[in-house]
C-alpha cells in the first residue's frame, strides 16, 4: 500500500482546489522570494535550539525512523531533533537545503513506546509525502494581509482532514491500532497511561455521544468528566477506526465508504454554525462574534488598529 | 487578531466595541439554552484557535477565554490544551 493510495480524499481535493487560490498563489510567492534571498535558517535554529538525534547517540530512534521512511518512500534525506519540553509535542519542517527535519520533544521521547513513536514519526513524515507545506496556513492566518472569512474557514476544514491523512500515514508505519489509539490519548490528555487507566472502547464510545448529543442540541447527555476537556482526538480514533476496518488497513469496507464515514465524523467539527439559519446556529455566531471583540480588545484595543 | 478574521465585514460600520463587551454574559447564557455542550465547547474551541492564529496569547486575552468558558460550563483545562495546542500535532 502506497502513502498516495491511503491519503484521505478530502485532503486532497481541498489541497488541490486551496493551491489555486489567488491569495493562496500570492503568499507562496512572497515566501519563494524571500528563500531565493537565502536560507530561512531554519537548521541553523534547530542545532541552536535542540539536540540533533544522531544515530550513535539515538540508535534505536534512527532506526525507527529508517523504517518509517522507507515505509512510507520518502526520497529526502531526514534530520531528527529534540528539544526540552514536559508537553508532548513534534513537528515537520518544510525541507530547507534538499533536507527534511523533525523536532520531538523531549516528553515525548521519553513518554511513549515503540509503536507509538512511530505513529507520531510517520504522521509527521505524512505531512511532508502529502506536500502539506504548500499550504502555507500558518502565513495566511497569521499574515500582515488580511485573509478573507471564507478562505480561512476553508483553511480550517482542510487542515483537520491533513490531520487525518497524516494519521494514516502514522498508522500505516506503526502497523499497531492499539499502540496508534494510546499516542492519541496520551497527546490529547498529556497523561501517560501509567497514571490513567485506559479504555479504547470508552474512548471512542465518546464520539457516539458528541453525535447524540448533537442530535438534540439543548439536551445535555451523560458524560464521563473528561469527556469535556478533550472532545477532539477521539474523533481521530474513530477516524483511525474506520481506516483501520477499510480496505486501505487490514479491513475489507472500500474506500468511498471509508470516506463518507469519515467526512460525517468531521462534520462534527466543522463550525457550520457561521452560517447555518437555525437559532442555536445564530446564538453560537453571536457569542463568538462578541466574545472575539473582547479578546481583541484585551491587549490593544481595536479602536487603534 | 479580530481584523484578520471578519476585518472588511466587521469594520463596515463602528462598532461601539463597549456596548458589545457588555453583551458577553447575556450571549453566553443565550448559548448555554439553545446549544448542546458539544457546540457550546466548539465556539470555545473556535475561540481558542483565532486567538491563537494572531501569535501569542496574552494573560488578558486568556482570562477573557477562561470567562466564556468558565460561563459554558467547560473546564479551564479545555482552554489550555486549545491555547497551548498539543492535542494537533504540527
Ligand atoms: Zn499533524
Amino acid at each position: 500500500m502506497s502513502a498516495a493510495s491511503i491519503r484521505c480524499a478530502n485532503d486532497l481535493a481541498l489541497y488541490e482546489k486551496l493551491k489555486q487560490h489567488v491569495d493562496v498563489v500570492r503568499v507562496n510567492q512572497q515566501i519563494a522570494r524571500h528563500e531565493a534571498e537565502g536560507p530561512s535558517g531554519v537548521r541553523r535554529n534547530l542545532l541552536a535550539t535542540s539536540v540533533r538525534l544522531t544515530k550513535t547517540m539515538a540508535p534505536d530512534i534512527a532506526q525507527m525512523a529508517g523504517e518509517c521512511i522507507a515505509q512510507l518512500d520518502v526520497k529526502l534525506p531526514v534530520e531528527l531533533f529534540v528539544y526540552s519540553s514536559p508537553q508532548f509535542n513534534a513537528a515537520c519542517f518544510k525541507p530547507e537545503d534538499e533536507r527534511l527535519y523533525i523536532m520531538f520533544s523531549s516528553s515525548l521521547l521519553e513518554g511513549f513506546t515503540k509503536a507509538e513513536l512511530k505513529f507520531v514519526m510517520g504522521h509527521e513524515l505524512g505531512h511532508h509525502v502529502y506536500d502539506h507545506h504548500a499550504i502555507p496556513i500558518g502565513y495566511l492566518l497569521r499574515g500582515q494581509a488580511r485573509p478573507d472569512p471564507k478562505l480561512a474557514l476553508e483553511l480550517f476544514a482542510w487542515s483537520r482532514y491533513a490531520e487525518i491523512s497524516a494519521d494514516r500515514a502514522g498508522a500505516h508505519c506503526a502497523q499497531d491500532m492499539d499502540a496508534v489509539a494510546h499516542a492519541l490519548f496520551k497527546l490529547s490528555s498529556g497523561l501517560t497511561t501509567k497514571v490513567v487507566e485506559f479504555s479504547l472502547d470508552d474512548f471512542v464510545a465518546q464520539v457516539d455521544d458528541m453525535q447524540q448529543v448533537d442530535q438534540q442540541p439543548g439536551q445535555g447527555a451523560p458524560q464521563s468528566d473528561w469527556f469535556s476537556t478533550h472532545p477532539f482526538s477521539p474523533l481521530r480514533v474513530k477516524a483511525l477506526k474506520l481506516f483501520e476496518q477499510s480496505e486501505l488497513y487490514h479491513g475489507n469496507g472500500s474506500k468511498q465508504q471509508l470516506e463518507l464515514r469519515v467526512q460525517s465524523l468531521l462534520s462534527l467539527m466543522e463550525p457550520s454554525y457561521l452560517e447555518a439559519k437555525t437559532d442555536t446556529a445564530e446564538a453560537m455566531r453571536r457569542l463568538l462574534f462578541a466574545a472575539l471583540v473582547a479578546v481583541a480588545d484585551a491587549t490593544n484595543g481595536i479602536s487603534e488598529q | 487578531m479580530f481584523a484578520n478574521f471578519f476585518g472588511k465585514y466587521a469594520f463596515s460600520d463602528k462598532l461601539d466595541i463597549e456596548k458589545l463587551k457588555a453583551t458577553v454574559q447575556r450571549r453566553i447564557k443565550e448559548v448555554r439554552e439553545k446549544a448542546s455542550p458539544t457546540q457550546a465547547m466548539q465556539v470555545v474551541h473556535d475561540l481558542c484557535t483565532m486567538a491563537r492564529a494572531s501569535g501569542h496569547v496574552s494573560a488578558a486575552e486568556r482570562s477573557i477565554l477562561e470567562t466564556v468558558a468558565q460561563g459554558l460550563d467547560i473546564p479551564s483545562a479545555f482552554i489550555c490544551q486549545s491555547v497551548d495546542g498539543d492535542a494537533d500535532l504540527d
